[in-house]
């Protein structure tokens, strides 16, 4: 059978009708082309966002004002937020969606080639507009990435700057989404279920809806304050008899919904590599959909719990208490079911699975630390201070970035063609691990002891746990360096790649030859193939 | 045979056009369905609807 798809694909090979030179990226229609854009993308923000996460931390490396003044502090943590959550980790997914979405499902590429050309070049100058902002007068946004007003109000002339990057930013996910759910909707192999995907598509679907709902209402929000900052308008000016809390009731109906659209994909991305290296099934793929649908659900649900200390009568902080609480069940129900898949499997630890692995464990100390924060007496201790900075840098870092590098290595050899270096993959794991515990595992105490965030200088009482921080800090900014070495040399010495270097890897990508030609799937995969691929 | 050919080529062209249509008729409820909620939570807040 092999021997079948690999002579239905010399056609492919025959045709592979590369453009060249810049115009192949500046008018690519090519779903993998343009994966890889967004990807390369996603790296040079992580690289640019990391430098402002370490700016932070060498000014918090000691107490006292060292560095930077306050005001440039106050730009590092806004815009260092502001380029992980919109111009790495979503495009990132963005780029994994591309690449393996059509491969997953059969097509030949994404339904709307020249809408994905769009949505990736909005990109650019969504983000060089964001950070022209440090160079106009009044400086880069410094009011925290919730761009609560009136603090966001006074900001200098990067304001309009600022918010038309918001606008493009939302308008790319938007079209991106739009992308993949009609991809997903229409152009499935013929006899390929939406219950016979893989996780990975299943999550991105999820996400996909999530996005198309909050998206706007982020880009609403954001068009009030821009009346409110130039026309006159008081939709969020108590003066004018409008409401500075519902600023904040909007931007969190669309905020946490967003910290799904983060890490929904990871959950999809982890879900096959254990069972990939786990040479078992996926424990419970029926429940795994529903929950991660579940989670999407709720996420619309539990919004105020970012604002408690606002003040609201007690029934509302009772329901969104409780609403938070009930994430995780559907949550348990994931980790369950990813542990219940390991149990007793055959495993081996190649880098996406310890990557997956950390995912598994680090993740769930930041949803637990959810947990503790969803609780309102214990959310007014806690609230604005580095608890809940080391609660969503666990959620995010080794939850959703560490998914990406697993996605990453675990994809790799089908991309180029070619293996990474295993030794280097794995002392990029243990100093990335390492690092990111040492970095943000203190903040839990920092948090507890009552250290504000978004703050340059400190008490002295805070002084140990913030070097150990910082000194974490610096680990894991460094060990990144190596993700770039080892992919850089597996793309241009790596070994071959053979058809499925990972044995037991099961879905329709593993199918194609690798390096995967440049149309995938011209011809759908027979009824055979994609039930081959689909044992999940 | 050419005639069984040509009769299967134009069903695949049918399946196509409507797979085509499909695509963008999907595409714009969605972009709709954005638009909407952008408009909906403006509207909500001329409006003062408030919980």
């Amino acid at each position: 059978m092999a021997n079948t798809i690999h002579a239905d694909h010399a056609h492919d090979h025959d045709h592979d009708h590369k453009p060249h030179g810049l115009k192949r990226w500046l008018f690519a229609t090519n779903h993998k082309d343009i994966g890889t854009m967004y990807l390369v993308f996603a790296l040079v923000m992580f690289f640019m966002g990391g430098a402002m996460a370490l700016v932070i931390r060498a000014e918090l490396f000691q107490p006292g004002l060292q560095f930077v003044d306050p005001q440039f502090f106050n730009s590092m943590t806004t815009v260092h937020a502001l380029l992980m959550i919109f111009g790495g980790v979503m495009p990132a997914w963005t780029g994994l969606a591309n690449w393996m979405i059509p491969m997953q499902v059969g097509a030949p590429d994404m339904a709307l080639p020249r809408l994905n050309n769009f949505s990736f070049w909005i990109l650019p100058f969504a983000f060089t507009l964001l950070l022209l902002t440090f160079v106009v007068p009044g400086g880069a946004p410094a009011g925290g990435w919730t761009l609560y007003p009136p603090l966001v109000l006074q900001m200098g002339d990067g304001f309009p700057l600022m918010i038309f990057a918001i606008h493009l930013m939302g308008a790319s996910s938007i079209l991106g989404a739009i992308n993949v759910i009609v991809t997903i909707m229409n152009m499935r192999a013929p006899g390929m279920g939406l219950l016979n995907m893989p996780l990975f598509c299943w999550t991105w679907l999820i996400t996909a809806y999530l996005l198309i709902a909050v998206m706007p209402v982020l880009a609403g929000a954001v068009t009030m304050l821009l009346t409110d900052h130039f026309f006159g308008t008081s939709f969020f000016s108590a003066a004018g008899g409008g409401d500075p809390v519902m600023f904040q009731h909007i931007f969190w109906f669309f905020g946490h919904p967003e910290v799904y659209i983060l890490i929904l994909p990871a959950f999809g991305i982890v879900s096959e590599i254990i069972p990939a290296f786990s040479r078992k099934p996926l424990f419970g793929y029926e429940t795994m959909v529903y929950a991660s649908a579940s989670i999407a659900f709720l996420s619309f649900i539990v919004w105020a719990h970012h604002m408690f200390t606002v003040g609201m009568p007690l029934a509302g902080q009772l329901f969104f208490m409780l609403s938070t609480m009930l994430i995780a069940v559907p949550t348990g129900v994931k980790v369950f079911n990813w542990c219940a898949t390991m149990w007793k499997g055959s495993i081996t630890f190649e880098t996406p699975m310890l990557f997956a692995i950390a995912f598994l464990f680090l993740f769930t100390i930041g949803g637990f630390s959810g947990l503790m924060l969803a609780v309102v007496p214990a959310d007014f201790q806690y609230h604005d201070t580095y608890f809940v900075v080391a609660h969503f840098h666990y959620v995010l870092v080794p939850g959703a970035v560490f998914a990406i590098m697993a996605g990453v290595y675990y994809w790799l050899p089908k991309w180029t063609g070619r293996m990474y270096d295993e030794k280097l993959g794995k002392a990029h794991f243990w100093c990335s691990t390492i690092g990111v515990n040492v970095l943000f595992f203190p903040q839990h105490f920092l948090g507890l002891a009552g250290m504000p965030r978004r703050i340059p200088d400190y008490s002295t009482q805070f002084a140990d746990w913030n070097m150990v921080s910082s000194v974490g800090a610096f680990i894991f900014g460094f060990s990144q360096l190596l993700f770039v070495a080892v992919v850089w040399k597996a793309a241009r010495s790596g070994a071959p790649a053979p058809q499925r270097p990972w044995e037991g890897a099961h879905g329709l990508e593993w199918e194609l030859p690798t390096p995967a030609p440049y149309h995938s799937w011209e011809t759908p995969p027979p009824p055979s193939v994609i039930a081959r691929g689909a044992e999940h | 045979m050419a005639e069984r050919m040509g009769s299967e080529g134009t069903a695949a062209g049918q399946d196509d056009r409507d797979r085509a249509r499909r695509v963008r008729r999907n595409a714009i409820v969605l972009g709709l369905v954005a638009l909407a909620f952008y408009v909906g939570f403006i509207l909500m807040a001329v409006t003062g609807v408030r919980g």
